[in-house]
């Protein structure tokens, strides 16, 4: 039954999205506590969060159609267009034979090759594939096909096909149908097979695209763009919500263009978790190692106790924190936990210091089961974190950072209300 | 999707092994699918074609002893078929009308013949007909030193580009074509 | 004084390229179960399971570890506490084949000296995808001293085995850290009746 509180806050957020200009901040303190998922909102707050959208209502639109066909322009350029081969420029007739020994071709050794960037793009799209197919296995959404599959704008025989046959093609690891012919001893033919296509993976149709090959795209997509990170394992879970969220939009036109919306956010809320995915900052002060330090220390001041019994264990916080830090929880609950917690993390305004919160209440709250266990059952209890009640975790979270920021006699920058 | 066409090795009877050139070409990860035209002739070769590809495909040659590869097949990669052979079977060898005939036969796009040692490639009534040569240069009847050669087929949506890798002297020339699906 | 529920403690590790099987031949250990898709491993995991060998009850502590270069700084801190590692690659993968020289020199470099070490050539079941003969992991076993098996999480085979043979090989080395004190052990009877029946 929903309580007055949860009531008041939906209205208020109905009403805050209806101003001309949307004001982040008060954005911010009603999502806090969960976009009501009733009402449908979540895409549209997120867009603003994530400062996709701009505050103001009437520069959505331009704002919109630039994005979206920026990258409709790149998808061409990254995706489809590597399919096609050039010529040697002073090729007039491509059916008659050239010598390129001194050009490019498919086995050219030579590193700074074109065909040997389309190599090793290969090699992060295959490790892309391989972790947009596991996203989510327990939900059937990833496996089935998206409403809108990008379609190319028309291949050279005419027919659009779409854009996630070009990723396909460079990476598809199948066995090519075949008929065997045989001859048998009287000196006739035995033809077998058509046989399987022996693949190790099911792949829909030609003019389908699963939801997780839009993700692979994206991916491969990002990983083009900002070959300084490329693709590390992880961007995957971090994308996956965002795109869920976005494909499901109560609005047909929303969903029609989620792919490009969800790369847009997804690019925003990487430049700011970034440092953690890059190896070379593990211990800069931005880095996953200072990270998980300050976890540390943060647990330390408001549970020494539990802090202590984890030290004396050896259980050090790369075990469970580094995968809670590295994809903001979103492989600690079900998905639509992970939603609810993100609209916190999406609210704070000093991202991300509230995750590092709710991971000392994580630990926190099961400080029974801690102090109580051997080194086995505390791992086995943080790799597979029993309480999936979201509010009570959010709760203890803003419990803890209130009385950090009393004990530093600070006034909370924002009214951060407690539910009852 | 590239496909590596390459056949009539003959190792270790006729030639000690693949040129040096050629084995560095041929690393692992870039090609998708092999099409051999036959005459290995020993598990080596073909524990080697597979450390290339995961997709490998045989028809029998004349010297291949002890295997049961088909006589020929016939593979579909997108909109094309191609037919693989080895071709000691088509008589006379490397003639252009038994050729057409055994691609008429097998109803293909694209026919694949070796056994001649002699690199060909040739569009005759709007079908390609491709022959990779030997992969080692080995002695054949017809031909005493024949360059070593194979094919590297990039097969499209409605076209194919060739590559065609040859070992003249010390060097590898490579050379490129294209065939056309006729509408 | 509370019984122990094990006498030695053994920590394993499994590393190797991702996508290899380590997740799944971990499952398939500790859980006797395949999964196709296992959501990829972000940083480190773990798993118990307690065997006994040779009369003793050996408590495993496996710990599989992501893959991808990025993670190595977070996992090569987990290599000097293992006392045995498994390098796993896949049979019709052979980049994941090439990098085990790789592998092997991070065990060099941040492992004990006096570790054990297996290797695992993973997904053996998909013979008509192998692209890695068995004799060229053997090969290359031998050449670093080291075991080797072909394994399939998938059809159940040699998992089992493979941690019995390295968690035997770390047992026949001697005394170890974690060890309980050792009671009056006397040979296991199931060994006893298979030299009467032989």
């Amino acid at each position: 039954m929903e309580t007055a509180a949860a009531r008041s806050r939906r209205d208020e957020l109905s009403a805050i999205l209806q101003q001309e200009v949307v004001s982040l901040d008060q954005l911010r303190s009603c999502c806090f506590h969960g976009v009501p998922d009733e009402l449908g909102l979540r895409p549209l707050c997120w867009k603003l969060l994530l400062n996709y959208l701009p505050e103001k209502k009437s520069k959505w639109e331009s704002a919109l159609v630039q994005q979206r066909n920026l990258y409709r322009v790149w998808t061409e350029e990254f995706i489809i267009s590597p399919g096609k081969q050039d010529l040697p420029e002073d090729a007039v007739d491509s059916s008659s034979r050239h010598d390129i020994t001194c050009d490019d071709h498919p086995l050219n050794p030579n590193p700074q090759s074109t065909w040997s960037t389309y190599f090793k793009d290969n090699e992060v799209l295959v490790q892309i594939d391989k972790d947009a197919r596991r996203l989510y296995p327990d939900m059937c959404f990833f496996q089935r096909s998206t409403e809108f599959p990008l379609r190319t704008a028309g291949s050279d025989d005419g027919t659009k096909m779409v854009a996630a046959e070009y990723l396909r093609r460079r990476i598809d690891q199948c066995v090519l149908k075949s008929n065997a012919i045989v001859k048998n001893r009287s000196g006739g033919w035995n033809i077998s097979g058509g046989a399987k296509r022996a693949t190790q993976y099911l792949n829909l149709s030609g003019t389908e695209e699963a939801h997780w090959e839009v993700v692979e795209r994206m991916l491969f997509l990002y990983a083009k763009l900002n070959p300084g990170q490329s693709y590390v394992q992880g961007m995957n879970e971090i994308i996956g919500p965002l795109y869920f969220t976005f494909s499901t939009d109560k609005d047909k036109t929303y969903r029609e263009h989620a792919e490009a919306d969800t790369f847009f956010c997804f690019t925003n809320l990487m430049a700011e978790i970034r440092d953690r995915f890059i190896k070379h900052l593990d211990d800069s002060s931005s880095g996953i190692i200072s990270s998980m330090n300050r976890l540390m220390g943060m647990l330390k001041e408001a549970d020494e106790v539990l802090w202590k019994r984890l030290m004396e264990l050896d259980v050090k916080p790369q075990y469970f924190s580094f995968r809670w830090l590295m994809v903001l929880l979103s492989q600690e609950f079900a998905l639509p936990e992970v939603l609810h917690l993100w609209d916190a993390l999406f609210s704070d305004a000093h991202r991300f210091d509230l995750l590092l919160d709710i991971c000392v209440a994580m630990l926190i709250l099961i400080r029974d089961q801690l102090l109580d266990g051997d080194f086995a059952a505390t791992m086995k209890l943080l790799q597979n974190y029993p309480i999936s009640d979201v509010d009570q975790i959010l709760c203890k979270a803003v419990q803890l950072r209130r009385r950090v920021l009393d004990n530093l006699e600070q006034l909370p920058e924002h009214p951060l209300e407690l539910t009852p | 999707m590239l496909v590596l066409v390459i056949g009539d090795f003959h190792i270790p009877f006729r030639s000690s092994g693949l040129p040096a050139q050629f084995k560095k070409l041929l690393v692992p990860g870039k090609i998708q699918h092999i099409l051999c035209t036959g005459n290995l002739c020993t598990k080596e070769t073909l524990d080697y074609l597979r450390s290339i590809a995961g997709d490998v495909h045989v028809v029998r040659g004349d010297f291949d002893e002890g295997y049961t590869f088909p006589e020929q097949k016939v593979v579909t990669v997108g909109q094309f078929r191609i037919g693989l052979c080895h071709g000691h079977q088509v008589v006379p060898w490397g003639d252009g009308e038994s050729l057409g005939s055994l691609q008429r036969q097998l109803d293909v796009d694209v026919l694949i013949t070796g056994h001649t040692h002699q690199f060909e490639s040739f569009n005759r009534d709007g079908k390609l007909f491709l022959n990779p040569g030997s992969a080692t240069g080995s002695w054949t009847g017809l031909k005493t030193e024949p360059a070593p050669s194979f094919a590297l087929l990039d097969i499209q949506s409605t076209n194919i580009v060739i590559y065609i890798y040859q070992l003249l002297g010390d060097e590898v020339k490579v050379e490129r074509e294209e065939f056309r699906k006729p509408a | 004084m509370a019984k122990r529920s094990y006498d030695l403690l053994f920590k394993l590790l499994l590393i190797g390229d991702s996508g290899v099987g380590k997740t799944c031949i971990l499952f398939r250990f500790s859980d006797d179960a395949f999964n196709t898709t296992f959501i990829s491993t972000i940083g480190i995991d773990f798993k118990i399971k307690t065997i006994e060998l040779k009369g003793k009850k050996i408590k495993l502590q496996i710990w599989d570890t992501a893959g991808q270069e990025r993670f190595h700084t977070i996992t090569t801190s987990y290599y000097r506490g293992a006392m045995g590692i498994m390098l796993v690659y896949d049979i019709t993968q052979p980049k994941s084949f090439d990098n085990i020289a790789k592998w092997l020199r991070n065990i060099e470099e941040h492992a004990n000296e006096d570790v054990e070490k297996m290797l695992l050539g993973n997904k053996c079941d998909m013979e008509d995808r192998r692209a890695i003969t068995r004799e060229r992991g053997e090969d290359i076993a031998r050449q670093h001293g080291i075991r080797f098996l072909e394994t399939s999480a998938k059809a159940n085979i040699n998992v089992e085995r493979a941690f019995y043979e390295l968690s035997e090989a770390i047992l026949d080395k001697g005394p170890n850290k974690d060890k309980a004190p050792e009671p009056q052990s006397l040979p296991k009877p199931r060994q006893e009746l298979s030299k009467c029946c032989s």
